[in-house]
C-alpha cells in the first residue's frame, strides 16, 4: 500500500507542527542563550502553518492512509482549537521559562509535539492511530510536566502523572486487545485489508451481545476518564497541575481535551452507536460524579492551581453531560442525537480559549522560585496590574459560565439539550447546580483582586518580553469575548463536523 | 494445550501481575517495571488473537500492533526513568510514599 500525495496532503497540519518540533530542537544546537528568545515564534510559524493546512483541507471529509486516519471538519474544529491553545501557551511561556532557565528548544518542541499528538488524536481513525495519538500527547506532556526538574514539586508531579497516565494507558490498550479480537473474529469481507478490523467503524458492524466487544468497551472508557480526568479516575489531576510549570498547565489541560474529545465523539458515533445506551449510562453516572467531585472539592481550595484543576474535573463533568446526552436522547437502534454533540465540541473550544488565559494570567506573574500559587496572592491585583485583573475577571466569569462569555454559552447549549430529554433531566440539574457553586470559588479570586489589599512582601511582578505574553493574553481574551457574543459562527462549524459523522438522528 | 482461552488466561495474569505490582510496590523502579508487565500482557493478547482468528481478516494488524506498543513502550519506559531520577536528585528516595509534598 503506498504512501500517495493525497494521504501526506490530509496529514500535512500533523506534519507541519512535528517539523516545527524537529526545527526548534535542532535550532537550539547552534543558537546562543539570547538567541532563544526566537524559539517561540518559529514555533508559532509552524503552528501558523498547521492552521493554514487545517483551513484548506475544511470540507473534505476524505481518509487517508487505508482509512487509519480522516481529516474531516471534526477533527478539523477539535485540531484548530490545540493548534490555537498551544499557540498562545507558547508566547505566554517564554516570561515563565527563560527566568527559569528551561527555555531551550527542547520545551518548545515538546509543546509542538503533545500538539501533534493531539491534532492526530482528533484523526484517528483506527485504533492504532488512537493509541499512537494519545501516547504522543500524553509522554510529551509527562516530560513538560517536569522540565522545571530541579523543583521538587514539578519532579513529584510529574511522577505521578506519569505512573497515573501510564497505568492508563495499560488498560485502555488491553480494552483496544480485546476490541481487536472482537473485530478479528468476525468473518473478513473479500479484499478487506488486514488493517481493516483496526478501523473503528468495524467495530460497529460487531454484534451488541459479543462478549469481547462489551469488555473493550468498558477498558476503552476507563481509560479515556484516566485522561479527561473524570472521576474516579481524576486522583493525578490535582497534583499535576499544581506541579507542572503555570503554562505548561494552562496547555495541557486545553490540548488534551481538544484530543480525547475529538477521538471520544469519533468513537462514540463511529465505533459504538449500537451500544450508546451502555455507554450512555456509564458516561452519565461518570459525569454526575465528576460535576459533583469536581466543585465541591474545589470550594475547599485555597491554591489557585489545584482550584482550577478541580474546576477543569468539573468542566470535563459538564463535557461528559453532552456525550452522555446524545446516547440517553437517541432512538436505540445506533442514531444518536447530534445537538449535544455540537455543543460538546463548542464547549471544548470556549473552555481551551478561556483556560490556556486563565493560566496565562498565573504564569504572567509567577517567577521561578515565587510561583503564584495562592488565591490570597491575587490580594491588591486590580490596583497595581489593572489589565491583568480585568482579563483574569473575564476568564473566571467565563469558567462561571457568566454571560455574555464563551463559557455561558457552552453550558447553555449543553444543558438545554439535557433538560429537553426526560433522561437526562437529572444531569442538567446537577449541572445547572454544580456550576451555580462553582461562581461561588471563581468569585472568590476577583473578590481578592479588586476588594483586598495586597499583602506586605508579596510583589508579584513582571519581567522581560511582556508584549508576546500580553498578545496571548489578548487573543485569549477576545476569543473569550467574541465567542460569548457572536457564537453562531463555530456553533455552525461544530454542527457541520459532527454531522459529517455519520449515525445520527 | 495452546488455545485462545489458555493465550488470554495468560495475558490476563501477566496483566494482573502488572496491576498488582503498580497498585502494591513503593519503589518507583518496581512500579515502572509493573507498568511494563502490563503492557506485555496486552501483547500476548494481541498475538493470540491474530494467532487464532486467521480465518478473519485480522492477522497482520494484531502483530504490527504488538510492534508498534513495544516501540511506544520503550519511549514510555525512557521517559519514566528520566523522570524517576528527576525525583530521585530532589528527594534521594524512589519510595512512592515519599511523594507527598502536594496532597487534597
Amino acid at each position: 500500500m503506498p504512501v500517495t500525495a493525497h494521504d501526506v496532503l490530509l496529514l500535512s497540519p500533523f506534519l507541519a507542527i512535528l517539523g516545527a518540533a524537529a526545527l526548534a530542537v535542532a535550532a537550539d544546537l547552534f543558537i546562543g542563550r539570547l538567541e532563544r528568545a526566537a524559539l517561540p515564534f518559529l514555533s508559532v510559524a509552524g503552528l501558523g502553518a498547521a492552521a493554514m493546512a487545517f483551513v484548506n483541507l475544511w470540507g473534505r471529509n476524505e481518509e487517508a492512509f487505508a482509512g487509519a486516519i480522516r481529516t474531516d471538519d471534526l477533527s478539523i474544529v477539535l485540531g484548530l482549537t490545540a493548534v490555537g491553545a498551544t499557540a498562545i501557551s507558547v508566547l505566554m511561556s517564554a516570561t515563565y521559562v527563560r527566568p527559569a532557565a528551561v527555555d531551550f528548544g527542547e520545551f518548545y518542541g515538546l509543546m509542538l509535539t503533545a500538539c501533534a499528538g493531539a491534532v492526530l488524536l482528533a484523526q484517528a481513525n483506527d485504533l492504532m492511530m488512537v493509541f499512537l495519538g494519545i501516547e504522543i500527547l500524553s509522554i510529551s506532556i509527562y516530560c513538560l510536566t517536569g522540565i522545571t526538574r530541579d523543583r521538587e514539586k514539578s519532579a513529584e508531579a510529574a511522577m505521578k502523572y506519569f505512573i497515573m497516565g501510564a497505568f492508563s494507558t495499560g488498560f485502555l490498550l488491553f480494552g483496544f486487545a480485546f476490541l481487536y479480537g472482537a473485530a478479528a473474529s468476525q468473518p473478513a469481507s473479500p479484499g478487506a485489508l488486514s488493517s481493516a478490523c483496526l478501523r473503528l467503524d468495524s467495530l460497529a458492524a460487531i454484534p451488541a451481545d459479543n462478549p469481547l466487544l462489551l469488555a473493550g468497551l468498558a477498558l476503552f472508557l476507563v481509560g479515556f476518564s484516566f485522561k479527561l480526568g473524570a472521576v474516579p479516575f481524576h486522583a493525578w489531576t490535582p497534583d499535576a497541575y499544581e506541579g507542572a510549570p503555570a503554562p505548561v498547565t494552562g496547555f495541557m489541560s486545553a490540548v488534551v481535551k481538544a484530543g480525547a474529545v475529538g477521538a471520544l465523539l469519533r468513537a462514540a458515533t463511529i465505533a459504538f452507536p449500537h451500544l450508546a445506551y451502555e455507554w450512555g449510562t456509564l458516561l452519565a453516572l461518570l459525569a454526575a460524579a465528576t460535576m459533583i467531585v469536581g466543585n465541591l472539592f474545589a470550594l475547599a481550595q485555597t491554591n489557585l492551581k489545584r482550584l482550577l484543576a478541580y474546576s477543569s474535573i468539573g468542566h470535563t463533568g459538564y463535557i461528559l453531560v453532552g456525550v452522555a446526552t446524545s446516547a440517553l436522547a437517541s432512538d436505540g437502534a445506533g442514531r444518536l442525537q447530534p445537538e449535544s454533540l455540537t455543543a460538546v465540541v463548542f464547549y471544548v473550544a470556549a473552555y481551551a480559549v478561556t483556560t490556556v488565559g486563565s493560566f496565562g494570567i498565573i504564569s504572567l506573574l509567577s517567577r521561578p522560585g515565587a510561583e503564584l500559587e495562592d488565591v490570597s496572592h491575587f490580594a491588591g491585583l486590580a490596583s497595581r496590574r489593572p489589565l491583568a485583573a480585568a482579563a483574569m475577571t473575564l476568564f473566571m466569569a467565563s469558567l462561571a459560565g457568566i454571560p455574555p462569555t464563551a463559557g455561558f454559552i457552552g453550558k447553555f447549549l449543553i444543558f438545554k439539550e439535557a433538560v429537553s430529554s426526560p433522561e437526562t433531566l437529572w444531569l442538567a440539574l446537577i449541572g445547572i447546580a454544580t456550576s451555580m457553586l462553582s461562581a461561588y470559588y471563581y468569585l472568590k479570586i476577583v473578590v481578592a483582586m479588586y476588594m483586598r489589599a495586597p499583602e506586605k512582601g508579596e510583589e508579584f511582578g513582571l519581567t522581560s518580553e511582556r508584549w508576546g505574553a500580553g498578545f496571548a493574553l489578548a487573543l485569549s481574551a477576545a476569543g473569550t469575548v467574541l465567542l460569548g457574543v457572536v457564537p453562531m459562527r463555530l456553533i455552525e462549524w461544530s454542527a457541520a463536523a459532527i454531522r459529517e459523522l455519520g449515525h445520527l438522528l | 494445550m495452546i488455545t485462545l482461552p489458555n493465550c488470554l488466561l495468560l495475558s490476563a495474569l501477566l496483566f494482573a501481575t502488572g496491576v498488582f505490582g503498580v497498585v502494591a510496590r513503593r519503589n518507583a523502579l518496581i512500579v515502572l517495571m509493573s507498568v511494563e508487565l502490563m503492557l506485555n500482557g496486552v501483547n500476548v493478547a494481541f498475538v493470540a488473537f491474530a494467532r487464532f482468528y486467521p480465518g478473519g481478516a485480522g492477522a497482520p494488524a494484531g502483530h504490527v500492533f504488538v510492534l508498534l506498543t513495544m516501540a511506544v513502550a520503550a519511549a514510555e519506559a525512557a521517559v519514566g526513568l528520566a523522570i524517576v531520577l528527576a525525583w530521585f536528585r530532589n528527594r534521594k528516595t524512589t519510595d512512592t510514599d515519599e511523594m507527598r509534598t502536594m496532597r487534597w
